[in-house]
């Protein structure tokens, strides 16, 4: 982008009062205010915080303005085999297994970070969770990596650094039978990750650095089930198999007594689909908002499930550009559009 | 005194105004918003300009937001041509790879007049 060169003042008293006089005066329209010619003094990095306020369709159409220094994320991204093991506000985090190595990225924009090397014995058999700092973004993130042996790292955003902070309490049962196809939940700094034997709960405080255990028996006849989170409450979400008969459950964590509770199903309508048939499900996105990809040898179907409204939404099947197959969702997470998260 | 040689005396006026209001303490979020709108209203397009970079200058979050958000209203329905010409962008596209982005992200110009200023 060419525009004023680094080391360039802005326009001098003089310039600016010879601007004025050829300026239009006050209008109550924004958009005839636009149209002069004093923009193309605008500092590039100003322009860019502007930029990043445009509507999302906006900022899109706006990217064919001009040519940005090539991100790493588009050749990385084609290169790693990555799991998506995070998200926080706008960022997601990516593990890379075969190359070893942490990402963070926002999706919307493709800013990009490498983290920091970490020597990890087993890649594939650890968990991440990641959490804000603050309220916004720009607070900074942290992202903890916890191996089943009870080992565990934390990174700093703001640091750019991973530390070590301690060992974890006796209390914590090892090994760690971490369930990893349940993704992280984080409320207010608190990671929470699901493990069993025995059944269960174990938190991070992400402030105080402390770990927790909580034994919760788990529902009977469940399988692939992660953890979920909406407004704070703690949700559980997994098949239920009776029989031949299989349905779509979800769970709320009772706090006081520690027992999930049964608190929604899907349709029965449309578990008859499933009825005899061997499903598995893959929930992608556990805030709020769950897209669960239910599939059978025949079969794959797409289902929202809003937690706050309790609203159960049949999605179109996911097909590529140009091609006509119906994908299967192997594996993906949600996260919060947010132009202005910087990884 | 402490000079402050990038920004004029109106400007920096207009500045202390914004913060003598956001430091108020009986004043609410509400009525901080009002002031904001009316602060912001109808604010003529070089006092935007001289406004950003003095709020980036002093650093001041708020009214920087609020300036910003001001300038990106004012461009939201301009064409990608006029954000070339106004802010004296170069593109290095082609025209090929322009069409490429168009079609990457169609759906950012559903309903939009590509004509329109």
């Amino acid at each position: 982008m060419r525009m004023l060169e680094p080391g360039k003042p802005p326009p001098t008293k003089k310039a600016r009062k010879e601007r004025n006089q050829g300026k239009a005066t006050a209008s109550t329209s924004s958009t005839e205010n636009m149209e002069q010619d004093i923009w193309k003094d605008f500092p590039e990095d100003l322009f860019e915080a502007v930029i990043a306020r445009l509507p999302i369709a906006t900022f899109f159409r706006f990217r064919s303005v001009c040519q940005v220094a090539p991100s790493n994320c588009a050749c990385l991204a084609d290169q790693i085999d990555c799991v998506a093991s995070g998200i926080s506000r706008g960022l997601v985090c990516f593990l890379d297994i075969g190359h070893r190595g942490f990402y963070v990225c926002n999706p919307l924009t493709r800013s990009f970070k490498e983290l920091p090397a970490r020597s990890v014995k087993v890649w594939s058999r650890v968990a991440v969770g990641m959490t804000l700092n603050g309220k916004s973004a720009s607070s900074g993130y942290k992202i903890l990596w916890v191996g089943c042996g009870g080992e565990y790292e934390v990174y700093d955003s703001k640091k750019n650094c991973w530390t070590r902070p301690g060992n974890m309490p006796s209390s914590i049962k090892l090994p760690l039978a971490l369930n990893f196809r349940s993704q992280a939940v984080a409320v207010e700094g608190m990671l929470y990750f699901m493990r069993s034997d025995p059944d269960g709960l174990v938190s991070y405080d992400s402030t105080t650095g402390i770990w927790k255990q909580f034994v919760i028996p788990a529902p009977p006849h469940l399988s692939d089930h992660t953890i979920a989170e909406c407004g704070g409450r703690i949700m559980l979400v997994g098949l239920l198999t009776k029989n031949a008969a299989t349905c779509v459950c979800i769970w709320e964590l009772q706090r006081m007594t520690l027992l999930w509770k049964e608190v929604d199903r899907m349709p029965n309508i449309w578990c008859l689909e499933f009825y005899g048939k061997h499903v598995r499900m893959t929930c992608l996105g556990n805030k709020g908002l769950l897209m669960l990809s239910l599939r059978s040898r025949q079969m794959n179907r797409l289902v929202t499930y809003d937690l706050s409204t309790g609203e159960w939404l049949k999605v179109p099947g996911c097909i590529l550009p140009r091609g006509r197959k119906r994908q299967w969702i192997a594996c993906g997470t949600a996260f919060h559009p947010c132009l202005t998260a910087m990884a | 005194m402490i000079p402050l040689p990038l920004i004029d005396g109106r400007t920096l006026a207009r500045v202390i105004t914004y913060l003598n209001k956001h430091t108020e303490d009986d004043a609410s979020d509400e009525a901080k918003r009002k002031f904001d709108e009316e602060f912001l209203y109808g604010m003529e397009v070089g006092v935007l300009y001289d406004a950003a970079l003095a709020a980036n200058y002093l650093d001041i979050g708020g009214l920087f937001h609020e300036v910003c958000q001001r300038i990106a209203d004012g461009m939201m329905n301009k064409s990608v041509e006029w954000v070339r010409k106004t802010f004296h962008i170069e593109s290095e596209f082609t025209s090929e790879e322009e069409v490429q982005i168009k079609k990457e992200y169609a759906w950012a110009w559903e309903g939009v007049d590509s004509n329109a200023d």
